[in-house]
């Protein structure tokens, strides 16, 4: 059984992964959820899956947060700096990472000083101190396991092959909505001229 | 392209996701985030690293090894596997997502990447090469340029603009400490943000 918590568990990755955990209660068991704003849809998160914990980032949804959930037997905070601190609970074994942008890194960060396991979609965070970060993992014999379908895809290549250097790796790109798209007249924005 | 609106930039052909990542995609800022994730996770070299364009999203990646094998994997596009490949590592739990049919896509079909019209994949690729808080400011630049273009402040190709100046603008550190990267990533924001209020004025 793995403790997990869910950081941006009201978003498109979040909301994917307690699918994927209602459909494996024997596997996994959800520890802690935190969201940015979405207080309703957090509220209806804890009353499913009973974590330890709940923290909202935006502290004025927290008493609408604490009211809604009074009757239930669940610790709920505030703020940014409480997502970060609950990243030291023993309870938990993986933290996946799904918020959005910058906001990502310190959690990972104090996650990885806690020896948790990293379940990686936030991938800001390597973005921005990808030379800290896995050197802290490192240090504290962390696993990051990708959750970007293109990493997980290398990543499962990669099984097996521990003493085989790779050559090149080719991420795939769909191309997006506007492939095949050319800038035409490309208009230069006004703080450009100056 | 300086037309394209934001609901235009939200339908992602194969992939559902959030909004953020969602506009990533359109401009192929999300590939170029894609690749430095890589060169981090995989302990790689910019010059180990390819993009190719596979509008199906089948194959989801592949690696090359020094044999000249080549190691793809393949599915259909649908985040939940991955999501649980990472939580259930090391193991394979079983599921029931739909399975791929070869006969529904007689056809994977592979093209370059355009960078000259997505620019943003050719900041990317300079900033990991680059290296230092590079990387760190054109985060922060494209957050708040992406933000700003969901609010209609900024139009689809001013993203790059904005992103691009921003990376000229904020002070090079090759060596950055964690205070480094903090303060970047802060000035980064005030300087894009104050580049798309110019902007929106002129609009």
């Amino acid at each position: 059984m793995k403790r997990i918590a869910i950081l941006g568990s009201t978003g498109s990755i979040g909301t994917q992964a307690l699918e994927v955990i209602q459909a494996n209660p024997e596997h996994f068991h959800v520890e802690v959820l935190t969201a940015y704003s979405n207080a309703d849809l957090l509220i209806q998160q804890a009353r499913i899956f009973k974590p330890n914990a709940i923290a909202i980032c935006d502290t004025a949804k927290l008493e609408m947060l604490k009211d809604a959930l009074a009757g239930e037997d669940v610790k709920v905070y505030g703020g940014q700096e409480s997502i970060v601190q609950l990243m030291s609970m023993d309870s938990i074994d993986l933290v996946l990472t799904a918020m959005v942008g910058f906001a990502g890194l310190e959690p990972t960060l104090e996650a990885i000083r806690n020896k948790k396991n990293i379940a990686l979609a936030n991938k800001e965070t390597l973005v921005v101190a990808g030379d800290l970060v896995t050197k802290l993992a490192m240090e504290n014999k962390v696993s990051i396991y990708p959750v970007d379908s293109e990493h997980s895809a290398i990543f499962q290549c990669l099984a097996g092959e521990m003493h085989n250097p790779i050559e090149k790796i080719i991420l795939t790109a769909s191309g997006g909505p506007f492939r095949g798209k050319k800038e035409g007249n490309w208009k230069k924005s006004p703080n450009q001229k100056r | 392209m300086e037309k394209i609106t934001k609901s235009e930039a939200l339908k992602h052909p194969n992939w559902t996701m959030g909004a953020k990542i969602t506009i990533d995609s359109s401009t192929l800022m999300n590939k170029g985030l894609e690749m430095i994730e890589a060169k981090w996770l995989f302990d790689l070299q910019p010059s180990e690293i390819e993009v190719i364009v596979h509008p199906q999203s089948i194959i989801h990646s592949i690696v090359q090894f020094r044999d000249g094998s080549m190691k793809a994997q393949m599915g259909l596009p649908d985040m939940k596997l991955p999501i649980q490949y990472a939580m259930g590592y090391p193991h394979r739990l079983p599921s029931d997502f739909p399975r791929f049919d070869f006969m529904n896509f007689p056809q994977l079909s592979f093209e370059a990447a355009d960078e000259e019209t997505f620019r943003c994949l050719g900041l990317a690729r300079m900033a990991m090469e680059k290296g230092g808080n590079l990387p760190c400011i054109m985060n922060a630049a494209n957050e708040v340029a992406v933000a700003a273009f969901l609010r209609d402040e900024v139009g689809f190709l001013q993203m790059a603009e904005i992103i691009e100046e921003t990376m000229q603008r904020v002070s090079f550190i090759k060596s950055p400490s964690l205070d480094d990267y903090r303060s970047g990533d802060a000035e980064a924001r005030s300087i894009s943000a104050e580049l798309i209020r110019k902007a929106a004025i002129k609009i």
